[in-house]
């Protein structure tokens, strides 16, 4: 399903605002908890594979002053996906806000 | 600081440098360097000790062992192009099916063959199939052992299928009388048919031969033909002498009280038996006799049944122990060599499978001594392939 325990589809929707750097996108999935047990670091093998799969595009950046960071950036193709992704996301919370709403109804009390 | 992160990263490199070319792993190692040095900083700024910031940061970001997977695992690691699982199962079925090298050969009799090249060759192929085992967990520093044990499962009861249907078996298991190859029954059926037509003229034999020398109380009243003493009396001259009985073989411990030299497998001439009993007096009488270790009979090649003793009490003593169970021996291959060939005629008629539980027995038997062995394998080459020292973890302060 998507976002939820998929990493891929957590860091497509962490780079749609914007570039990021490799610590702020893993900072932010584990902010809100996405990532499961996955570690800081097992996260970086799923931002390669969405490289490798033209989702995303990264750059090392030398020019800050502080040590080269690699920026990640979504593509065309990773915003598709996302949007792909978010479409389901949707459906999904559309579908459990319906089957709660009807729980709710039905209980003693509400009428 | 800057110790122990450079601790870390030599320690995820070491896991990544086996399977990784060396500019991925620098781009992986830098990575992960400027994110530990930015998690540091988090945590520094947040209040906190140096150390424990660095251990906290490194600890977060994961076990080396399971980082590195992590990449190994999208890095879609190959094996001279083909992928590690196909040649854990390569190796596997290699390692099953060369165990069976010597039933399954093409050379048509499904022959034990004893001490030949044949199992040489199944040893080898054997321990390449291991070697691949242990090769595919090493290069890409997992154990496949689910395919390992999967194989060998679903391989054995395909291996008995497809013996049943390609060796027509004898129905009892008799040493060098295994079976016939399906695809070998034109060839292969003439020679069992010449065996059978010698093992008549041996039955018959041995049937005179144990009245005979029940009967005689002398040399004087044997048959010739079970005597070779006028052979050796007539060599006095230069006359070349009829052949000996060509069913007759001779084994290596024919000669009782002489020691053997180079031994022909059968005598052609009486020249032959001359020669070959080196120290052998003109005066002595040789005499063929049943053998004490039984009759042995090799389909397409040599009959041995019988040894050859010196005097004639000798004689009369091996005929009468041994006579009788070397005849009811020869008896017993000529009916399994026929029943052979009704086989052979049921599978020109269309049956398709014949059950052996001998070689049933043996195939179940190797692919329970198989499996401990390559699992073994595929531990060692899993284990081998990282380095030696564990990650210390919580030993870092």
């Amino acid at each position: 399903m998507a976002f939820k325990g998929d990493t891929k589809a957590l860091i497509l929707a962490t780079l749609q605002a914007g570039p990021l750097h490799g610590y702020e996108v893993v900072r932010r999935i584990r902010e809100t908890g996405g990532a499961g047990k996955l570690s800081e670091g097992q996260i970086y093998p799923y931002m390669h594979e969405l490289e490798a799969e033209g989702m995303v595009t990264a750059a090392w950046q030398t020019d800050t002053g502080a040590a080269p960071r690699r920026v990640y950036q979504l593509t065309e193709s990773g915003r598709t996906e996302l949007a792909r992704h978010k479409e389901t996301w949707a459906k999904f919370v559309n579908g459990v806000g319906c089957l709660l709403a009807t729980g709710l109804a039905k209980e003693p009390g509400n009428g | 600081m800057a110790r122990l992160i450079d601790w870390y990263l030599v320690e995820l490199s070491l896991r990544l440098n086996r399977a990784l070319p060396p500019e991925r792993v620098n781009e992986i190692v830098q990575e992960a360097d400027a994110h530990l040095q930015e998690s540091v900083k988090s945590r520094l700024q947040q209040g906190g000790e140096e150390v424990a910031a660095v251990e906290a940061a490194i600890t977060a970001y994961g076990k080396p062992d399971r980082v590195a997977k992590g990449f190994l695992r999208g890095s879609r690691l190959t094996m001279l192009g083909v992928n590690p699982m196909w040649w854990t199962i390569f190796g596997s079925s290699l390692a099953l099916a060369a165990w069976q090298f010597h039933w399954a050969t093409l050379g048509g009799y499904f022959d034990n063959f004893g001490d030949t090249w044949q199992n040489d060759v199944a040893l080898l192929l054997v321990a390449l199939g291991v070697a691949i085992v242990l090769g595919a967990a090493r290069r890409t520093l997992r154990s496949r052992r689910w395919a390992v044990v999967t194989t060998l499962a679903l391989g054995t009861p395909a291996l008995l299928l497809a013996l049943a249907y390609w060796m027509i078996p004898a129905p009892r298991y008799e040493v060098y009388q295994v079976g016939i190859s399906r695809f070998h029954i034109d060839r292969d059926v003439p020679i069992v048919r010449r065996t059978l037509s010698r093992l008549d003229q041996i039955e018959a034999y041995l049937q005179h031969g144990i009245g005979a020398f029940a009967k005689a109380g002398s040399s004087l009243g044997l048959p010739d033909t079970y005597s070779e003493t006028r052979l050796a009396a007539q060599l006095q001259g230069d006359v070349e002498l009829p052949p000996a009985p060509p069913h007759l073989g001779v084994t290596s411990t024919s000669v009782r009280g002489r020691p053997a030299n180079a031994l022909p497998r059968a005598f052609t001439s009486g020249t032959d038996i001359i020669r070959f009993f080196a120290g052998v007096s003109r005066d002595d009488t040789i005499y063929p006799a049943p053998r004490e270790y039984g009759a042995f009979v090799e389909i397409g090649g040599n009959v041995y049944v019988f040894d050859r003793v010196i005097g004639f009490d000798e004689a009369k003593k091996a005929w009468c122990s041994f006579g009788p169970s070397d005849l009811a021996q020869v008896r017993s291959q000529r009916y399994n060599l026929a029943a052979l060939l009704r086989r052979v005629d049921q599978a020109r008629h269309g049956r398709l499978f014949f059950a052996n539980p001998w070689i049933s027995t043996q195939i179940v038997g190797a692919a329970i001594l198989l499996l401990p062995l390559l699992l073994l394998a595929d531990w060692i080459g899993a284990l081998t392939a990282r380095p030696l020292r564990r990650w210390p973890g919580r030993a870092l302060a």
